[in-house]
């Protein structure tokens, strides 16, 4: 009797059900909009800007706009290949997969990371390891193991969500030797478009000390329908 | 003892089977150990001289922080390189360069490749890489965007001589750098994997896509013999204090190659200590006998007035005259062998060259005859019979002659 009562009280959400929210709030079904990013060395620095397109997991889309000498240089992700052209050069070219994980931009990101071929949600079993206070509010600490079958370089990844709006906090990435090689730290919660998401994130690495990739949002706009020429090979090498 | 030493010497030629048994096994492991270690020594010469001539260098000048992080961003403006440190009578040659990675793309495909900047006109004095072509043009200064790629890597990626490549990498602080080449000729280093991975560039063309000025990552150099390499290497740092740059020889860039060398040395060696304990127990098993065996005579010798002490005074010099016999006929005949065989190259197995052909195309092997040949054998064996003659000579001391008289 009790048992069945339960069933249908409110209780913790699953921790793939947390995932999923996450998902679905910070990339939306569609996405488009104005990133900056900023390479921070101990000696310099670096700042780039680009418009971002992106609809699920199988396409995105990236032009820079800036520095000035990159201008242009597009990228093209369409399921699992990549293609990027460089007006310089006046060439588009295949990014092969051995390249998937080099950095993206000179940034600390990876190619994969910015047009995330792997899935968060399907390549991943997701553990719930508790409750944690954060700076931030309340968090569910959730571990993901990658499935046997996924090509996912992580070892494992602990990812901390806000309870009160499925927003990501921080997210740690360790390697396959379990040592923590990355940390993802998510900040500046406010309104975008239709929703609060964070709009700054940071990606130290660890083997690299003082040096980080700071990525802003600005101008995002969730859920409204591109164009589907936008991801085609046309639209990358017209790209000026 | 003028007296003992004669009579020990005739003692030696009145047993003269036994002596020349013990001779000759002596010999033998001493020139089989000699032959062993001028092979290892000498294809290591071989292995080594090969691998650091390929691309490394004898040693290389760079910003310390390149040696740990291999990027363009450690590149070193070349105004600041001292020119007159390099022009040592030390130094036959030296060449600035510039290493990196990148994505080399043809129409057909795209692959990863180390990509280097070179001054042709000096460079091959340095390396060979950049001098083996198969097919086209070496690069000339004076144009910049030509280019040579590996054989293999022009295969896959469907480029002729005269067609035209593009390469994508990350510049000097992290600038996105993209340049397309020339395909001037093909080159081959020795081997599939390397042939796979690598491009080479005029310095210029180099500087124009990894976005620097004047600048480079490393300068080669080449001294008069490789093994002097760190000697130089220490002068030079002198000489660049203050500089920000610094000079590391092959053995610090390439510590695998000498750590490969070093395990393969200490396999040898311990192959050579079993050898040379048989040695030592073959010794001990002769001398032994000359002490068992003579226990009549040496009731004699007592008797007539020699004491313990001067009767094993008499064999030990025995012992020590015959080691000095073997080892002094044995380094004979080692050295003969070897200048005689000296002038003529190994003959390697295919198998062997490939197994070495990430250092590139195993060149030929010579027997070695450095001083430490020689020196290694003798010093082991002559410690190793001087040992296993302690306990004979002890034993002598301590046995009773009269009672081992009556008995004999």
């Amino acid at each position: 009797m009790w048992l069945a009562l339960m069933a249908f009280l409110p209780g913790e959400p699953t921790a793939a059900d947390i995932i999923r929210r996450v998902d679905e709030l910070t990339r939306g079904l569609t996405q488009q909009g104005h990133y900056t990013m900023v390479i921070v060395h101990p000696d310099w620095e670096r700042v780039l800007e680009f418009e971002f397109w992106s609809e699920g997991t199988e396409k995105s889309f990236i032009r820079v706009d800036q520095p000035i000498r990159d201008k242009g240089v597009s990228f093209l992700k369409m399921e699992s290949e990549m293609w990027q052209y460089v007006p310089r050069i006046n060439r588009v070219i295949k990014i092969p997969p051995s390249m998937m994980m080099q950095s993206w931009m000179g940034s600390d990101f990876t190619n994969d990371d910015l047009v995330k071929e792997s899935s968060i949600i399907d390549d991943y079993e997701h553990r719930l390891l508790g409750t944690e206070p954060t700076e931030a509010g309340e968090a569910w600490l959730i571990e993901l193991v990658p499935k046997p079958e996924a090509a996912v370089v992580w070892g494992k990844i602990r990812e901390w969500i806000r309870k009160e709006d499925y927003n990501p906090i921080k997210a740690e990435f360790f390697n396959e030797r379990d040592e923590l090689v990355r940390v993802m730290t998510y900040s500046d919660f406010k309104l975008m478009h239709d929703r609060v998401i964070p709009c700054k994130m940071e990606l130290k690495q660890i083997n690299k000390p003082g040096q980080l990739t700071r990525l802003i949002m600005s101008n995002i706009r969730f859920d409204e329908p591109i164009e589907n020429q936008v991801f085609s090979m046309q639209h990358l090498r017209s790209s000026r | 003892m003028h007296f003992t030493l004669t009579l020990a010497w005739r003692n030696l030629w009145r047993h003269r089977r036994r002596t020349w048994i013990t001779v000759s096994a002596v010999v033998f492991a001493l020139w089989i150990i000699t032959l062993s270690r001028s092979l290892q020594y000498g294809s290591y010469n071989a292995i080594e001289s090969s691998a650091i001539s390929l691309v490394e260098g004898d040693l290389q000048i760079a910003s310390p922080t390149y040696f740990e992080d291999h990027t363009i961003n450690q590149a070193f403006a070349l105004s600041n390189l001292p020119t007159e440190a390099l022009n040592s009578d030390k130094i036959v040659q030296w060449s600035p360069r510039i290493a990196g990675f990148g994505l080399v793309s043809s129409d057909a495909s795209s692959a990863g490749a180390a990509i280097f900047g070179i001054v042709p006109e000096k460079e091959p004095d340095i390396t060979r890489f950049a001098g083996n072509l198969v097919a086209g043009e070496p690069l000339n200064s004076d144009q910049p965007n030509q280019a040579l790629i590996g054989k293999t890597l022009a295969r896959q990626l469907e480029l002729n001589i005269g067609d035209e490549f593009a390469v994508i990498t990350q510049g000097y602080r992290n600038a996105m750098g993209a340049e397309t080449f020339v395909v001037s000729g093909m080159i081959s280093l020795g081997s599939p994997e390397l042939d796979r991975g690598i491009a080479v560039l005029t310095l210029k063309g180099a500087q124009n896509l990894f976005v620097v000025e004047d600048a480079a990552t490393q300068v080669a150099v080449k001294t008069h013999y490789f093994r002097e390499a760190e000697t130089v290497a220490n002068e030079l740092n002198r000489l660049l204090e203050g500089t920000k740059l610094t000079a590391r020889s092959w053995q610090q860039i390439m510590p695998d190659l000498e750590q490969m060398v070093a395990w393969d040395n200490v396999s040898g060696a311990i192959l050579l200590a079993f050898l040379i304990l048989v040695v030592g127990f073959e010794i001990l098993n002769t001398a032994m006998m000359s002490v068992v065996e003579r226990r009549r005579e040496f009731g004699i010798l007592q008797a007539i007035g020699l004491n313990q002490q001067q009767l094993a005074g008499l064999l030990a010099i025995e012992f020590i005259l015959k080691i000095v016999l073997s080892v002094g006929l044995g380094l004979f005949v080692s050295w003969l062998t070897l200048t005689l065989i000296k002038p003529y190259p190994l003959p390697l197995s295919q198998e062997l060259k490939d197994a070495m052909s990430i250092w590139g195309e195993l060149p030929n092997i010579y027997f070695s005859t450095e001083l430490k040949v020689f020196l290694e054998p003798l010093i082991s064996v002559t410690s190793i019979c001087l040992l296993a003659i302690i306990y004979p000579v002890v034993l002598a001391l301590k046995s009773d002659l009269v009672d081992a008289m009556r008995q004999g």
